[in-house]
């Protein structure tokens, strides 16, 4: 903004037309339209982007969606993007005491899973965590989400689409916030491996 | 007697079966005990038993892409070979995984197999290395370090199989109990008494035989495959006078505690 000494006229600068993007929320950054931004290129830390480390090249713009993209990461980032936005509703919908609404969008979102596990190729980081949140709607059996569990599983899916080649042992550390929020992530029957012999029979 | 001793068995219900019954009860018990103690001989034994067989299942299923070629692999095994094995369906596994809406129906059965490899080698991976990482917390106190055994986290190689090694003591040492032991004859006279001469299972023969060794020629070296037959009476002599042995086993552990006035109970 420039201001004249002389005439007191302050001049503003045009803004660009209004696009829709994801508005900042308590963390993470917003995510861009590849069009709007020039920013110098910051090298990256060694490992996965998250939402706290300041990446400086928005992920649609490292992302492209062009004929020579790599498919599954283009619509993982696509499909991640609805994800988010229909978790974000369902916690504004949530902390207007509209449960029924929210739990509406948790069901939307819960049908976006199987797709957005059909890209796991992107990597076993990408893959345990959106595995986790499935199972972990399995485990729900119908039950809402908490406002707890819509803010983890936000922010976490947040992360993901700003870093989706995410170590495996990182996105374990997401995988154990979701359980702390009190998410069941694990599938029940993944104990039907284990023989139960070695118990005294009732 | 307010305390409780963990064994093997409530450290796999606490770890590896999660949102099962028999996890419910497991945490249910240790809200009654005023301390819970985990001794690191339920660790290497946990790790050596059921976390290795989970650690095999995963690799299995990266092995083969396959959820019902996993299956058809494991119920195949010997369960002289394969103790912690057990029998499981594909039904049942697929059935566990369905969230409904776009499931399984539309997808044809060679995809639904790989993908439900993948769903359960992912669920198995991230278990096992958020289990280990939980292992030391889940009592009030981990207790009775072994010199012998280092508690080595669980890797992956770059093929992306399972390493779990060290899975056994030090074998160029003497086992690490085998002082305390070998300075108490009167209670592994007790131990062995305890077992019944006349078993034909192999676990008591070799338990015996140990404890007689112990016994009748303490200057021998206890060797780490011994300590290993020695198995449950390590957790009758190693706990603590105040507290009782927790375990989903009572069948082994409570003749062998009642024989140095202890006591095990069940969850």
């Amino acid at each position: 903004m420039a201001t004249s000494t002389m005439t007191d006229t302050i001049i503003t600068f045009p803004k660009p037309a209004a696009r829709p993007i994801p508005p900042v929320r308590e963390t993470g950054i917003a995510l861009r339209d590849a069009t709007q931004l020039a920013v110098p290129f910051i090298k990256p830390r060694r490992g996965s982007a998250s939402a706290t480390t300041p990446s400086a090249i928005p992920i649609d713009v490292l992302y492209p969606a062009t004929k020579e993209s790599a498919p599954d990461v283009v619509t993982a980032l696509d499909l991640l993007a609805k994800a988010i936005k229909l978790l974000e509703d369902a916690r504004q919908a949530n902390k207007k005491t509209d449960m029924v609404l929210a739990d509406r969008y948790v069901q939307r979102f819960q049908s976006s899973l199987s797709s957005l596990f059909e890209r796991r190729s992107i990597g076993d980081g990408y893959g345990v965590i959106i595995n986790s949140l499935h199972f972990a709607l399995v485990n729900q059996h119908g039950q809402p989400l908490s406002y707890d569990q819509l803010t983890a599983s936000w922010r976490i899916l947040k992360e993901l689409r700003n870093g989706p080649f995410i170590q495996f042992e990182e996105a374990l550390d997401r995988v154990a916030e979701l359980e702390a929020s009190g998410l069941q992530v694990d599938p029940v029957a993944i104990s039907d491996f284990l023989n139960d012999d070695e118990e005294e029979n009732e | 007697m307010n305390d409780a001793y963990l064994e093997t068995t409530i450290l796999t219900n606490l770890l590896l079966k999660p949102g099962s019954k028999k996890q419910q009860a497991a945490k249910f018990a240790l809200g009654r005990y005023g301390e819970t103690f985990l001794p690191v001989y339920s660790i290497k034994e946990w790790k050596n038993g059921p976390l290795d067989h989970y650690a095999y299942v995963h690799d299995k299923l990266l092995q083969t892409k396959s959820l019902s070629n996993t299956i058809g692999a494991i119920n195949s095994l010997s369960p002289f070979f394969a103790g912690y094995k057990k029998s499981t369906s594909f039904e049942a596994l697929e059935a566990a995984t369905r969230l409904g809406g776009r499931d399984s129906a539309t997808i044809s059965p060679p995809d639904l197999d790989r993908q439900l490899a993948d769903r359960y080698r992912l669920a198995l991976a991230s278990l096992i290395f958020r289990s280990w990482k939980k292992r030391r917390s889940v009592a009030t106190k981990t207790i009775q370090d072994l010199d012998c055994y280092i508690e080595a986290k669980p890797k992956l190689d770059r093929n992306g199989y399972f390493d779990l090694k060290p899975q056994k003591c030090d074998s160029e040492r003497e086992c690490t109990l085998a002082n305390q032991l070998k300075q108490r004859p009167d209670l592994l006279k007790k131990l062995r008494d305890a077992i019944p001469e006349s078993s034909s299972r192999d676990e008591d023969k070799n338990r015996r035989k140990v404890l007689k060794q112990l016994i009748n020629t303490p200057k021998r070296t206890l060797t780490e495959e011994q300590c290993r037959f020695l198995g449950d009476a390590v957790f009758a002599f190693f706990c603590p006078a105040h507290a009782i042995i927790l375990t989903t086993n009572l069948k082994d552990h409570a003749p062998l505690a009642q024989a140095i006035d202890k006591v095990a109970q069940k969850p």
